[in-house]
């Protein structure tokens, strides 16, 4: 039981990764770099618990503070420009952290201990000894429970940003940022803080992920994950807030259920992106759909006739 | 001079030529920008094709380096056909983030297969790239040039000449320059505007395929990962030098070159690519467009 406890942890920092990079999504802008984001929470987090002795809780924050600053530094001078240089900065980002992080050596020497004697990250041989929930008593479940927590506030503060005048002003960006800009709306100011808040999730993210696996490398946090992170977006959906929480739910579950999807899954991730793109560029699920399944906006639709639409250019007619 | 000025030179001489390879890169990015505006994030699977076709012709079966680097172009060409029949032509209409992330998809699925591939039948078997020049090189006074460096400097500066030339003394390199311009009034021209896409593609997964035809022989070594490693460099080169246009491409994949190398030298080996990464975002806040780039980012 405690193997599917861990699993459901790691859904959610999945979760919490797809919400990080749908937060950009949102605006249009592809990040390709969210592992960085994920690996410098994950760093931050791990140091203040296992060097200072701090909270958990305290830790993790800091985790999402510094995936903010790093995320402020990649954004400020990428995001004022147009298209795709964000992208390119991200992955050029990531790539570049992840060898800082594979390199970076600090802590002091572990007492009354055989063998490994060094706390706190130690080069190309990792961070390990990231005791803190053995240390403190907390179960794989409870430890689930915190994690989901988190991914509960992460997803309801979402619903309220969809809903609220902020989400449809991220959209408009998305839409034409030119009609942005004539309408009042400071893009790069509104592009730069969907990014930072994405920074955030993802060292929230990362946070969670080291106390998790207790141990840590520069070589965990890959441009990899950054594409699969991507992928659970843009396979689920990046029209509206469900498509990240599904695709980020089924991704991270299926291959824990099915061997073959296991072995293959990035194979089967690429093969699913293309396909998307090609036949359903809204993904999984779209905003018509969510438009059908609302219960609750069907019935005010009834009442009053212009109920709000939620596109994207993603699916433009040809 | 001091010791630590010789072997800061050779260094950037070292990084000066084995940049070529990422100009090459950075070629194959910057023409389909130029053409498409359209990021292929699926090039450096040109790369890593070209660079295995290499090492299969080369070490497998012991045909001589000439055919090894046609083979690799060729085989680079027929990824770069597929990735233009399946991620861009069914596509053209659509949001330019669209191609873009099926471009992304195919580079994972492209990336993983071969690792699987390699890792059942090549794992510490084939992995070494043939390289008939290593300690080869002439002295220049205190520096030494290292021959297979060299070689790729000559490679790399023919193809930018024959690229050069086609742009600009062909109808077809008319055709691209018209197209680069506008697709809508290419077609009322009368231009075919799809094989000219088609055609753009091919030629710049062949500059891929002999790239990484290049950079295996230089590091003598077949990777799966250099697919993912080139989309890196590639990217960084041509933002560095300036998007779209071939001459910034040049300028910034030598930049980088020299950037990483000296960088490594100057102050350590494991942060070269944080420096080079400072150094891009210093460029980007400095200049948007890039080192060569003009103010209003020139196509092609």
């Amino acid at each position: 039981m405690s193997y599917w406890y861990t699993v459901l942890t790691f859904t959610g920092i999945n979760v919490l990764l797809a919400y990080s990079v749908y937060a950009s999504y949102m605006t249009g802008q592809v990040s390709l770099g969210q592992s960085a984001f994920f690996g410098i929470g994950a760093y931050t987090a791990a140091t203040l618990t296992v060097l200072s002795g701090a909270n958990l809780f305290v830790a993790v924050i800091a985790g999402g503070a510094a995936g903010t600053i790093a995320s402020l530094f990649v954004g400020v001078p990428t995001l004022r420009l147009r298209g795709y240089y964000l992208t390119v900065a991200t992955v050029a980002f990531a790539e570049a952290i992840r060898v800082v992080l594979h390199n970076f050596r600090f802590g002091k020497p572990r007492e009354g201990a055989a063998g490994d004697t060094w706390q706190g990250p130690d080069g190309p041989v990792g961070f390990r000894h990231i005791s803190y929930l053995n240390e403190h008593n907390i179960g794989t479940f409870e430890y689930m429970s915190i994690v989901w927590c988190v991914v509960l506030v992460v997803v309801v503060v979402f619903a309220i940003l969809e809903r609220s005048r902020l989400g449809r002003v991220l959209r408009i960006i998305e839409e034409d940022q030119i009609v942005a800009k004539s309408i009042g709306i400071n893009v790069s100011f509104m592009k730069v803080g969907a990014f930072a808040f994405g920074g955030f999730l993802a060292g929230i993210g990362g946070g969670l992920y080291a106390h998790l696996m207790t141990f840590i490398s520069g070589d965990d946090f890959k441009i990899y994950l950054s594409a699969l992170v991507l992928a659970y977006v843009v396979i689920g959906g990046g029209q509206t807030m469900w498509g990240p929480l599904v695709g980020a739910v089924i991704f991270t579950l299926l291959p824990e259920v099915s061997r073959p999807v296991k072995e293959f899954r990035l194979e089967l991730f690429g093969i699913l992106m293309i396909a998307v793109m090609l036949f359903r560029p809204a993904g999984m699920i779209s905003a018509a759909n969510v438009r059908k399944w609302a219960v609750g906006r069907r019935l005010r639709a009834l009442l009053d006739r212009s109920s709000p639409r939620v596109s994207s250019p993603m699916v433009r007619e040809p | 001079m001091s010791d630590y000025l010789i072997d800061l030179l050779q260094t950037s001489i070292d990084g000066l030529l084995f940049g070529s390879t990422y100009a090459l890169v950075a070629i194959g990015f910057t023409v389909i920008w130029g053409l498409l505006r359209i990021l292929n994030l699926a090039h450096g699977q040109t790369v890593m094709v070209g660079m295995f076709a290499g090492m299969v012709c080369s070490t497998i079966f012991k045909l001589p380096i000439i055919v090894g680097f046609v083979a690799a172009m060729a085989a680079a060409c027929v990824v770069g056909i597929i990735v233009d029949r399946v991620c861009y032509r069914p596509l053209r209409n659509a949001h330019e983030l669209v191609p873009m992330i099926a471009t992304l998809g195919f580079w994972i699925f492209l990336e993983e297969a071969f690792i699987k591939i390699y890792f059942y039948t090549w794992f510490r078997g084939y992995m070494d790239f043939p390289n008939p020049y290593t300690f080869i090189g002439y002295d220049v006074g205190p520096i030494r040039l290292r021959l297979d460096y060299l070689i790729t400097l000559a490679v790399s500066a023919a193809l930018v000449a024959v690229l050069y030339l086609i742009v600009y003394r062909t109808r077809f390199g008319l055709a691209m320059r018209m197209v680069a311009e506008s697709h809508d009034i290419g077609y009322l021209m009368g231009v075919p505007v799809r094989r000219i896409l088609t055609g753009t593609f091919l030629l710049a997964s062949a500059y891929g395929g002999a790239a990484g035809f290049l950079i295996g022989m230089a590091s003598n070594l077949a990777s799966p990962q250099a697919g993912t490693l080139a989309v890196v460099k590639g990217l960084f080169a041509m933002i560095l030098g300036g998007s779209g246009s071939i001459a910034g491409a040049i300028v910034g994949g030598m930049t980088l070159g020299v950037l990483e190398l000296t960088g490594a030298y100057v102050v350590s080996f494991a942060y070269r690519d944080a420096i080079a990464m400072i150094i891009l975002f210093a460029v980007l806040i400095v200049r948007p467009q890039g080192i060569a780039g003009k103010a209003t980012i020139e196509r092609v």
